[in-house]
């Protein structure tokens, strides 16, 4: 009865979207020239609306795409385990994207079928987009364990401890200074007593449910068809960063999510100004500007683009004040905070990340540096994963113009519209354009030797827009379906299944294909529980350690540490790592040299974790280092030499004070605070004699 | 002003209240996951987007709106809490977010009771509703 009651609802809601459109599309169409009649926007609705009385929501495909979702994350499930235990790899990762294809293939196949409900298709965007995030869950499920997670778990705890913000963070100090992540979680972990890594899981859920959602509602706006919006959500969902990145425990994974809802919320509230919604979306903005940096710069650049476009485009005026208040909002907010808040993010983001990129990428370009390898780096990656990923960027590239021609000729046939009366806008689809056209080029930074991670990130931005793009080809594809009357009488069950069918595989080998991009060939599963060499996530015994030197030294100790093993001690531990860059003399050194006795003196070193697994194997492929990317390694890439860590135990001012496996702390504040000089420091001995 | 969406309201008033009151004493462990939970992703937002919309959003709409305004008002009210000398606590957190709940509970309520007048002609319309 209930289920009746909702269903009839649900198809009254549909049926007046109908009608309203219907009405809007005919009258603007009747003053139209001949030519662009069949062109316009608005009969972009027609394939589904058409047959609207055929339209309803499936229970049954929803249960039916549920199960295959369910039995897709058992095989990833079962993918995970097999490479937990150590078993073959290859074979494992095999498994992997066989579930990634139950996953995604079933839900894709419905929403880009004709006659779906658009709530149904929200939905199973919404449920496909929390099953990719139960996927990167299944890959960690007892902990966060990507570096940029412990980063913002420090924060927590840092908020958690203090009940302050802007405490120092060893691990980036600039992420202390956008602290809506940590705040939420924080609040969260005070009011259920959950823990943080629970707490951070439920707020970067809800943040996935908010993306898969808003983006599916504003690609709606946008294109003005359920159906491209859901070819839209599947595009996106398969960028490179969605499966993995996207779900972890970072402040842009909450902020993304706060920007989209912003976007669907204005647009719905746009033309209301004297209302209280504009108090809303100033809210949002203010969340997203606290959360993260670049997240609020493109906020505040997408609602400048925005109200110069409806200016431009000479739209209602009420609409542009309201969006052009907006923009103002987000510009300011975003500017103050950056400037007189955040002060440290400027050279972070500036100094450290984008100015090397773009150095780098015109080095290449101009041929003055050598281009990266791509899939290079670490053990041999099998050829398929390789072509997976080229293949995926060959089909986005090779559909790229054809998205872009399809969407110029929406624009011109909205520009004929809005002089003929219709206010459909067509602002947005200008922006979306834009942002497909940059992707080819922000391909380019892929091949500089340190500038991987700007393509990588800046894909969660442009592939917005090229997903609506892309999304008007999925949409052309269904409409052509109707084609003739002699067509449809022949065979119009098996060509609507032909062509949705491979627009769905399509999207489905973007989606393998980036995961290939987008994540280390070794780094896709769950790491070995035995490791070989050197581990590229925390270790239990390294918690243990942690957990210790909390316990039995205090908090907030200056330690030196590899990569890895600081994260732990920043975290579970609450010490003060100290970075790498600062402290991988001390481990390089072949004996307690000058350099070593120098290093710990200005670094304030004052204990040293030596992890033995060091020298078993090369450093974590995802980084390329064990300490430092500065790290001075010779010529060979081999392990680091025992001899590095021995020189520790030998030396009688550093002092042994834990050990297990093979962790050892050391204690080295006499070093430090100048009441003991190694032996070996200021002679030659010390200078790789004992080598 | 719907049934519904009139108990929903008082609902959020009784949740934010409750909330407060929670904070005072032992509560059941399952009492105060469920309160922080609606405190945190569902009741803050649910009464901001009532408050800002006269006419009822359609439910799934009225979730996302919940959704996205509870996340952003509690990461606001955590930030500023944590950059006051009150410091962002189980109790201030609790008491700021129940209380600015049923004040906006409150107020949705009365700003949309039929008694009000509401012209229907000028109800906030959407391009996305129907």
């Amino acid at each position: 009865m209930i289920l009746d009651l909702a269903h009839s609802l649900c198809t009254i809601e549909v049926l007046g979207w109908e009608i309203h459109v219907r009405q809007r599309s005919v009258s603007a169409n009747a003053e139209m020239p001949e030519r662009f009649r069949g062109d316009t926007l608005e009969l972009s609705h027609l394939p589904e609306l058409a047959t609207n009385s055929r339209v309803r929501t499936s229970l049954a495909w929803i249960c039916s795409i549920v199960l295959c979702s369910a039995a897709g994350l058992a095989l990833i499930a079962a993918a995970n385990n097999a490479s937990f235990r150590g078993l073959n790899y290859n074979r494992a990762l095999i498994l992997f994207f066989l579930g990634l294809v139950f996953v995604f293939t079933p839900t894709a196949i419905r929403v880009l079928m004709r006659d779906v409900d658009r709530w149904e298709r929200l939905v199973l965007i919404v449920i496909l987009g929390g099953a990719l995030y139960a996927t990167k869950i299944l890959g960690s499920p007892n902990a966060f364990t990507f570096i940029d997670e412990y980063i913002h778990v420090r924060n927590t705890l840092n908020i958690l401890r203090t009940h302050h913000l802007f405490q120092f963070n060893p691990l980036l100090p600039t992420a202390s200074y956008y602290p809506g992540l940590a705040a939420v979680t924080a609040g969260l972990v005070d009011l259920t007593g959950f823990s943080t890594f629970v707490a951070g899981l439920l707020v970067i859920g809800a943040a996935r449910i908010l993306m898969s959602a808003c983006f599916f509602l504003v690609a709606e706006e946008i294109m003005g068809s359920g159906l491209a919006a859901a070819a839209a959500s599947l595009v996106y969902a398969a960028n490179p960063m969605f499966l993995f990145w996207t779900a972890s425990f970072s402040y842009e994974n909450l902020a993304l999510p706060l920007a989209a809802f912003a976007v669907w919320w204005l647009s719905r509230s746009r033309d209301q100004l004297e209302s209280l919604m504009p108090i809303v979306t100033a809210v949002v903005i203010v969340a997203v500007t606290v959360t993260h940096h670049v997240a609020g710069f493109a906020l505040a650049i997408l609602l400048g683009v925005w109200w110069l476009a409806e200016w431009l485009t000479k739209q209602p005026a009420a609409s542009r004040r309201c969006v052009g208040l907006m923009f103002l909002v987000a510009g300011s907010v975003t500017l103050t905070w950056f400037f007189f808040i955040a002060r440290p993010a400027a050279s972070y983001l500036v100094g450290n990340n984008i100015a090397p990129a773009v150095q780098q990428t015109g080095s290449i370009i101009l041929h003055h540096g050598k281009a990266r390898h791509l899939f290079s780096g670490g053990p041999k990656v099998p050829e398929w994963f390789m072509l997976a990923g080229f293949t995926a960027y060959a089909i986005l590239l090779f559909a790229l113009p054809f998205g872009l021609y399809r969407a110029w000729n929406l624009l011109r046939s909205r520009k004929i519209r809005a002089g003929y009366g219709s206010r459909a806008g067509h602002a947005a689809i200008a922006v979306a354009m834009a942002m497909a056209v940059v992707f080819p080029f922000s391909l380019l930074p892929r091949f500089a030797p340190a500038s991987g991670a700007l393509a990588s990130r800046s894909s969660e931005y442009l592939f917005t827009g090229l997903a609506c793009v892309l999304s008007l080809l999925a949409e052309q594809a269904a409409r052509h379906q109707h084609g003739g009357a002699r067509r449809r009488s022949m065979r119009p069950t098996f060509a609507r299944w032909c062509r949705t069918l491979v627009v769905a595989g399509m999207v489905t080998l973007v989606l393998l294909g980036d995961v290939t991009v987008g994540t280390t060939f070794s780094e896709v599963l769950r790491e070995s529980s035995h490791p070989a060499g050197d581990p590229w996530i925390v270790q239990p015994d390294v918690i243990d350690a942690s957990e210790w030197a909390r316990v039995h030294l205090g908090i907030n100790q200056h330690f030196a540490a590899n990569t890895v093993d600081s994260l732990a001690l920043a975290t579970y531990g609450e010490q003060d790592a100290i970075s790498g860059d600062s402290v991988w003399p001390i481990f390089f050194a072949d004996a307690m040299n000058s350099t070593v006795v120098h290093t710990i003196r200005t670094a304030r070193v004052s204990y040293l974790l030596a992890d033995w697994r060091m020298t078993e194997g090369l450093p974590p492929i995802s980084l390329g280092y064990y300490f430092s990317p500065f790290e001075l390694f010779g010529s060979e890439w081999e392990p680091l030499p025992s001899i590095a860590l021995r020189k520790f135990a030998s030396s009688p001012c550093a002092r042994l004070i834990y050990a297990s496996g093979p962790i050892q702390i050391f204690d080295v504040v006499r070093i430090e605070n100048g009441s003991c000089v190694p032996r070996a420091a200021g002679t030659v001995q010390g200078k790789r004699s004992s080598s | 002003m719907r049934p519904t969406r009139s108990r929903a309201l008082v609902g959020s008033c009784v949740a934010g209240a409750v909330a407060v009151a929670v904070e005072s004493f032992a509560a059941p462990p399952a009492l105060r996951v469920a309160l922080g939970l609606m405190m945190v992703f569902v009741v803050p937002g649910f009464a901001a987007s009532c408050v800002v919309t006269r006419r009822p959003l359609s439910v799934g709409e009225s979730l996302l709106a919940s959704l996205g305004t509870s996340l952003a008002i509690t990461i606001c009210v955590s930030v500023l809490l944590a950059a006051t000398p009150v410091g962002l606590t189980r109790g201030s957190l609790a008491d700021v977010l129940g209380g600015s709940t049923i004040i906006l509970s409150v107020y949705a309520w009365r700003r949309t009771r039929p008694d009000r007048g509401v012209q229907p002609g000028r109800e906030s319309t959407s391009k996305m509703q129907p």
